[in-house]
């Protein structure tokens, strides 16, 4: 490898090394959603901490309300939509 | 069923990629330094999460000691992973010897991060630490396994690392897939806690498909 390639790799490394540390540092005292549930990579994910209870939605099933399949611009939800037309009457 | 595949899925499947790889890798006996090196470590990669898995099974009824094991083989599989990728990296470039020192002191700063961000879990009791740096390892981990494809392609023998292929833009998926899913509150979608087992699902899927493919061109090279 040539020195230019063995620095920037060396710079790419202890940047993102360097990211890592601050973010997790800084957010550690964080109470955010973020800090209840484990996303990392594993099969089985560790139980939430208990101090900490999990935000519920307020949507009652908005898994039918959005659209989810393959496409770059997806078409509004339904509960849109029906409020538009509400509106427009 | 959907949530059976949930949170059984990624497990299921893991020893099914397994004997998938191991009959590639005995299938063919001549393979290139950095091929063999990548289905033996890859098989080794599967093996490491077989055996979480079972901790994580015998463990599950204690919350607080599932939770130790996990932080652990978090540890282990994150060192492990940038041992891999760094090493197929450097033999990519063909410099595994000349710049032994590099690779030591690069693994070495790489897993700092990852001891300290689960010492910092285990004392503050928050994810925040762990979800943050598996989301900078990711990063990392996809580039370097994008610069070892970009390497792989620009080979004349190819079709010499066809395995190296699959295995490493499998692992493109992975971490691509998990760079999401360590993103899914920021992304907004907060009752998708699963995103994490779908990619490692997804991946899998690629992984065991890859080996029908790595397959069907092997017998056809052959004849």
């Amino acid at each position: 490898m040539k020195k230019k390639v063995v620095a920037l790799f060396l710079t790419v490394v202890f940047v993102l090394t360097a990211f890592s540390m601050y973010s997790m540092v800084s957010k550690v005292q964080a109470d955010n959603a973020a800090s209840i549930q484990c996303t990392t990579q594993g099969d089985f994910m560790p139980a939430p901490f208990e101090e900490v209870t999990v935000e519920k939605s307020s949507i009652s099933n908005n898994q039918d309300m959005f659209c989810s399949i393959q496409g770059d611009i997806m078409p509004p939800p339904f509960e849109d939509d029906e409020d538009t037309t509400t509106s427009t009457k | 069923m959907i949530e059976f595949i949930q949170q059984y899925g990624a497990a299921l499947l893991r020893p099914l990629v397994i004997i998938g790889w191991i009959f590639v890798y005995k299938k063919n006996t001549k393979y290139t330094y950095l091929t063999s090196f990548s289905l033996k470590y890859f098989i080794c990669f599967f093996l490491i999460f077989i055996i979480w898995n079972i901790f994580a099974f015998s463990f599950s009824s204690n919350v607080l000691v599932a939770r130790l094991i996990f932080l652990f083989f978090w540890i282990l599989i994150s060192i492990y992973e940038f041992y891999y990728i760094l090493k197929a990296l450097f033999l990519s470039f063909n410099a595994e010897k000349k710049h032994n020192d590099i690779f030591v002191i690069t693994l070495s700063v790489l897993a700092i991060p990852v001891i300290l961000a689960a010492i910092l879990c285990h004392t503050n009791k928050t994810y925040n630490p762990v979800n943050t740096t598996d989301f900078y390892n990711m990063i990392l981990l996809m580039l370097g396994t994008v610069i070892v494809l970009k390497n792989l392609l620009s080979y004349e023998s190819f079709m010499e690392n066809i395995e190296s292929f699959f295995i490493y833009s499998g692992f493109v998926l992975y971490f691509g897939l998990h760079i999401l899913a360590s993103n899914v509150i920021p992304f907004g979608f907060r009752q998708n806690w699963f995103f994490a087992q779908y990619a490692t699902l997804i991946s899998l899927i690629y992984w065991l498909g890859s080996v029908y493919f790595i397959w069907k061109i092997r017998s056809r090279l052959s004849s």
